[in-house]
């Protein structure tokens, strides 16, 4: 009983955190990229703020806000201490005056266990397409589907190599190296 | 059909080998039902469940796991009682594990099947390569295999071998770039380079189109270009066979004159059914095969029922060459370095077979950068960097037969029907260790040959999926349990269409040895009826 009341109230006030530190971030150029989604009004506040983390993050503008919420959902669902390390990790970023993602390569926030772990955290459930850590050789983990063709990990090689099960090519048209190889 | 029996022969399992065997029977005008665990399920469900997999190198993960029909990865499955996790990736669904095999269709050479007498360790085959030979061919045929006609498939470098009666039903593939590269920079240290056949079409055939290099062959080819069980499972059904799906054989009746009169099978909705035939075949894979022979208490007078368990455990080795070779175009394998698949040295330690993979790297490159910690335009360039090229080696070791090593029925689990599900006690012998030195240098050396930079090169054992020697086949009945024809000492119309048969593991993938002892039972059977 206790603890269900005392877990509720413990969200209640991370929301809050969470929620006020958003607003603040909204203000600041470096966290708002001109983003726009679709159904934004529909949104919480915690998945605005999420959002915008993820996008800082994978420093890519044009996430696609159904697989941001899905990244979401998977997140906070498997992780019920999410939302509060969120929003650790964005006001860290805020405090450090970070300008891109790529200023948190080898930056000194990453010596912070917990901070660094949740920004792979993010990063991984949209450049892998799954949230949580796989068992192999087992039928139960606590992986979540996030997305597949859409997982960033593709496009870097996307004029060489295909996503698995996309073909699109032909028979022994891998006789060749790819264009960007050729003289 | 005999109006006393419900079947001429009965098959259980649906798989590459049960199907072969189911098929062969029916086209020659037998009678055939076909007892399949697991249901039928269409190709572009299993895409999709794949495609929408939270676990995509869980090739296991786009399959049905029915707490009546588990496939191997269910946590209840295998209770592992030795000293290495042996956890093949078996599944239950007509057509069986080839659903997420990579199709390497390999023969064994003539030595493979006389170890014990040319290198005085392990066993010898009850048969010579040359009677094998014309069935390779069928199974070639019936699997629609690739393959080089020319090369020496021994590894030495020598004329081609094995022998053949005929050409590959189909040329192979053409080279894929990364293969090209590692042959011309490794090969010219005298590492030989040999092409994989491979049971996947390049060209129409059969009902299969041709490969378009989808890279996803483990764990499902969107197209069927690889071959895969269900095939033929489909043409067993054709050709008449009834198939029976959901139907869990759990006992083997045996008859007064001690032939097998009829097998018992239950389903998820309670039915519980009592089915007669003549001959008998078991082609439920390696480790279900001798669980079903221990639970009915049949087959086993020699004791080695579920004892000599193989699998070509193995290695791996991932590095980073000094130039891109962009793995992951075309299927996810192609062939590999066979220089000791066969020699002298077998007196002492085990043959060596180093595969090169070719699936898609990007899974492994991303995470492994960022867990490095690599953010934003950083980590995208280093992703395409290592993704061109990252080169994966997968490694495996022949096994030799040991009691010890063993499968039996779990006696404190038991699957929804009731049926108790597997125990596994695998312990990698000293045969294999002996070996490992030697592929660790040769990691070293392909390493330094492609200016490489090591990710890992000591992985542990890891596990091939290929069950052997679980129902032995040998020349007597006392230290096997099925003679040449695949037929149990114990009970003359009871066949066993299984690679467990095989005696001695070699360095192969065994499917297509099953399937050509499978297609020959077969029709030693309808020769019977
Ligand atoms: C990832 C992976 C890759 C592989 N790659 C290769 C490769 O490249 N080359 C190669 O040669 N081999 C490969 N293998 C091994 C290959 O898959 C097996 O050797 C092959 O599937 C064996 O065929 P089978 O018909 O004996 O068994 P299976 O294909 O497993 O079929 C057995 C069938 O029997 C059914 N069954 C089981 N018990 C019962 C019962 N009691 N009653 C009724 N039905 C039952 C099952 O549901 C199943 O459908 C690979 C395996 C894996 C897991």
């Amino acid at each position: 009983m206790n603890k269900k009341t005392e877990t509720k109230s413990e969200a209640a006030l991370n929301r809050r955190h969470f929620l006020a530190s958003s607003m603040v971030l909204a203000g600041a150029a470096i966290l708002s990229p001109a983003i726009a989604w679709a159904d934004a009004a529909s949104l919480t506040k915690e998945q605005q703020a999420f959002s915008q983390l993820a996008h800082f993050i994978t420093g890519k503008p044009q996430l696609d806000e159904v697989i941001i919420q899905r990244a979401f959902d998977c997140l906070t669902a498997g992780n019920k201490a999410f939302l509060q390390q969120a929003e650790t990790a964005f006001n860290a970023i805020k405090q450090a005056g970070l300008k891109s993602a790529d200023d948190l390569n080898g930056h000194a926030l990453m010596d912070n266990a917990e901070i660094a772990a949740t920004l792979k955290q993010i990063n991984s459930a949209f450049y892998l397409g799954y949230t949580g850590t796989p068992i192999s050789a087992r039928a139960n983990d606590n992986t979540q589907f996030v997305t597949y063709t859409d997982a960033l990990m593709y496009p870097p090689t996307a004029d060489a190599t295909v996503i698995p099960s996309y073909s699109r090519g032909h028979t022994n048209y891998w006789v060749n190296p790819p264009a960007s190889l050729k003289k | 059909m005999s109006n006393e029996f419900d079947a001429d022969v009965i098959v259980i399992g649906s798989g590459a080998l049960g199907s072969n065997a189911a098929y062969t029977l029916a086209k020659k005008g037998k009678s055939v039902i076909i007892l399949e665990a697991g249901e039928k399920i269409p190709r572009w469900k299993i895409v999709e469940n794949f495609r929408n997999s939270s676990k995509k190198e869980n090739y296991n993960s786009p399959y049905p796991n029915e707490p009546w029909a588990h496939h191997s990865y269910d946590e209840q499955y295998i209770e592992n009682t030795g000293s290495f996790e042996l956890r093949p990736g078996m599944l239950k669904l007509v057509g069986g594990t080839t659903w997420h095999w990579a199709a390497a269709a390999w023969r064994y050479i003539p030595n493979d099947m006389k170890l014990k007498t040319l290198y005085g360790v392990g066993r010898d085959w009850p048969m010579e390569y040359s009677e094998l030979e014309p069935y390779y061919l069928k199974a070639e045929l019936a699997l629609g295999v690739c393959g080089s006609d020319t090369e020496d498939q021994s590894g030495q470098g020598g004329e081609a071998w094995p022998p053949r009666s005929g050409k590959y039903p189909m040329e192979p593939e053409g080279e894929t770039y990364l293969f090209q590269r590692l042959k011309d920079r490794i090969g010219s240290a005298g590492f030989n380079f040999i092409h994989e056949p491979n049971a996947r079409a390049t060209r129409a055939y059969d009902t299969r189109p041709a490969c378009s290099g989808n890279n996803n062959c483990m764990p499902v080819c969107p197209i069927g270009a690889m071959y895969s069980g269900n095939v033929h499972a489909q043409h067993a059904e054709d050709e008449g066979a009834k198939l029976i799906t959901d139907a869990t054989a759990y006992k083997l009746e045996k008859g007064p004159n001690g032939d097998i009169v009829a097998v018992h099978y239950r389903s998820s909705k309670g039915d519980d059914v009592r089915l007669t035939a003549k001959y008998f075949i078991v082609a439920a894979h390696g480790l279900e095969t001798p669980k079903l022979l221990l639970i009915s208490d049949v087959a086993n007078s020699s004791d080695q029922v579920g004892r000599n368990l193989m699998d070509h455990t193995g290695m791996g080795l991932t590095f980073l060459a000094d130039e891109e070779v962009w793995m992951g175009r075309g299927a996810v394998q192609q062939g590999g370095i066979f220089n000791r698949r066969d020699g002298e040295f077998r007196r002492d330690y085990a043959a060596v077979k180093h595969a090169v993979s070719n699936g898609v790297p990007n899974m492994k490159v991303a995470r492994r950068l960022i867990e490095q910690g690599v953010f934003g335009q950083q980590l995208d360039e280093r992703l395409r960097d290592e993704a061109s090229r990252w080169v994966e080696i997968s490694t495996v070791f022949e096994m030799l037969p040991h009691q010890s090593n063993r499968v039996e029925a779990s006696t404190t689990r038991k699957d929804a029907l009731g049926i108790p599900m597997l125990k596994v006690h695998y312990d990698v012998d000293d045969y294999v260790k002996a070996a490992k030195p030697y592929a660790s240098a040769d990691f070293a050396r392909f390493v330094e040959l492609m200016g490489g930079t090591v990710i890992e090169d000591d992985t542990g054992w890891q596990n091939r999926d290929h069950l052997m020697g679980t129902v032995i086949m040998g020349d007597d009945p006392t230290d096997s349990v099925v003679n040449h024809e695949c037929r149990t000492w114990d009970h003359k119309n009871l066949f066993l269409a299984t690679t467990g048969v095989i005696p001695a593991s070699g360095v192969i993938n065994p499917t297509l040895t099953g399937v050509a002892l499978s297609i020959r039972a077969a029709e030693i059977i309808d020769r019977e009826i």
